[in-house]
């Protein structure tokens, strides 16, 4: 594959589809807002043919650790069938239907919750270890973090209203404060990650390799 | 463990039996439910106020944007959400979800909820999910018709009688986000450029992520996870999961405050025994 069909032709796609997208987003011009709308569908539809990709990867993946007989392959095996089952099934049935119901309902929804659930208990022992009064920054913190929870704890929260107001302040001033920095930053960040990749310097969404 | 550890440092470094603890505690208030009173936060009061003071040739847009994982955090206050809305403000309600596992948790609060006359398709509808991501929400907001051409259960939407007046995002009046993390895409995509109200139905787990938007005013309120889900069902008038579970979040809580506390007294014992 040559330089152009390999960097340069992703690049331009990208830059002119992004200039158009970002274009129509602040401007009003109705011809343009027109073919951010047609860029958008083609998105969706985009979005729709990668999902077909990513399970034919996923099953190419675990098909060859299947036939190499590569550690841990009864998993991989397990998961093609799953997988294949699930597809059928929602195909044959149709995705309301009884049986698929019976795989998310029964299956795939308490093992992902318990996976979930799991977090649970690792929090509260993660608590239990973690909240040490070492220093001023460490009673600030758990100091905070005491409070959240009796605040949260639903008796507490009514019998002792004291706790309401500072817990509110905590979430408004201080939390709110520092997920503005966070939320800020990324969009900065997401911003340059645009630049660069216009610019050439970061090809790695592209599929094209690190940066230069 | 080391047999020369003391029974004091055996506690100090404990595991299990903080596993074993917090499954007792969980089970026993569930099993044995008792009634405790919730406090109402001023954002569920929001949410509440918001959809009260909806016209009643509203149509709302409730998007489920949690996987399965975290729907028993959620499911008490779509629930909720879906009573107020659909049966008591008979407002109609078109719900999409851009998360795969979204329309089958849809058909679930679908089926949790006595919708007594209310009828599918005309009262409600649920329209399924839309691969894409942020791409897909700006396209379903742009053009509803362009990105679907039938609902969850198969039927097209030209023949659903609650889609004649709903054709981009301009037509809701109120936009449920019920969010796993950043809010920033549907106020990206849909509040913002099509002035559209947004309330938010947030995981315990999403609501430092919300507050920016919230104090800005980008979302109108929020009810954040089970204890807000409890604060809903409450003002509703439902006594189902989320207030059953109000006890279990009150024992839990307080056991993991004395934790912390027992936790810093043995730490700073040990560490003078030292």
């Amino acid at each position: 594959m040559s330089y152009f069909q390999k960097v340069m032709l992703p690049r331009i796609i990208f830059t002119i589809a992004s200039a158009l997208v970002i274009l129509a987003y602040f401007t009003n011009i109705p011809d343009l807002r027109a073919i951010s709308s047609e860029l958008t569908s083609w998105g969706v539809v985009i979005a729709t043919v990668a999902v077909a990709i990513g399970t034919f990867s996923l099953l190419r993946v675990h098909w060859d650790k299947v036939s190499k007989r590569s550690k841990g392959y009864s998993y991989s095996a397990w998961t093609i069938f799953v997988m294949l089952a699930t597809i059928v099934i929602g195909q044959a049935f149709g995705l309301n239907s009884p049986a698929y119901g019976f795989i998310f309902n029964y299956w795939y929804g308490p093992l992902y919750s318990a996976v979930y659930c799991l977090i649970a208990a690792y929090s509260l022992s993660a608590a239990y270890r973690g909240f040490r009064i070492k220093n001023v920054a460490s009673v600030v913190l758990t100091l905070a973090f005491l409070l959240i929870m009796l605040n949260e704890a639903p008796v507490v929260g009514i019998s002792w209203p004291i706790f309401g107001p500072l817990a509110t302040w905590i979430n408004r001033v201080p939390l709110a404060s520092g997920m503005r920095v966070v939320l800020i930053g990324g969009a900065i960040g997401l911003l340059a990650l645009v630049v660069r990749i216009m610019s050439g310097r970061e090809k790695t969404p592209l599929g094209i390799g690190g940066e230069t | 463990m080391s047999s020369s550890m003391s029974w004091l440092e055996r506690v100090y470094n404990m595991r299990r039996p903080i596993y074993f603890l917090l499954i007792i505690l969980c089970v026993i208030p569930l099993v044995f439910p008792i009634k405790t009173p919730v406090g109402i936060s001023p954002e569920t009061r929001a949410v509440y106020n918001v959809i009260e003071k909806l016209p009643a040739d509203s149509v709302v847009a409730l998007d489920i944007g949690v996987d399965v994982a975290m729907w028993s955090d959620m499911e008490p206050a779509v629930v909720a959400a879906l009573e107020h809305i659909v049966v008591r403000k008979s407002i109609k309600l078109v719900a999409v979800s851009f998360y795969p596992d979204g329309p089958i948790l849809i058909e679930r609060a679908f089926a949790a909820v006595d919708m007594k006359n209310k009828k599918y398709g005309v009262d409600y509808v649920n329209l399924g999910y839309l691969v894409g991501g942020e791409t897909a929400i700006a396209a379903f907001a742009k053009d509803i018709r362009a990105v679907l051409r039938s609902d969850f259960r198969g039927t097209s939407i030209s023949d659903l009688p609650i889609m004649k007046a709903v054709n981009n995002a301009k037509d809701f009046s109120l936009y449920i986000y019920v969010i796993q993390a950043d809010p920033a895409t549907q106020i990206r995509q849909i509040s913002v450029p099509y002035g559209v109200r947004m309330i938010g139905l947030t995981t315990a787990f999403a609501r430092p992520y919300c507050m920016p938007y919230l104090l800005a005013g980008q979302i109108s309120g929020i009810v954040t996870g089970l204890r807000g889900g409890a604060e809903y069902e409450y003002l509703v008038g439902l006594y189902r999961f989320g207030l059953q579970s109000t006890t279990t979040m009150s024992i839990v809580y307080i056991a993991t405050v004395l934790m912390v506390i027992l936790g810093n007294v043995l730490y700073v014992w040990l560490r003078r025994k030292k």
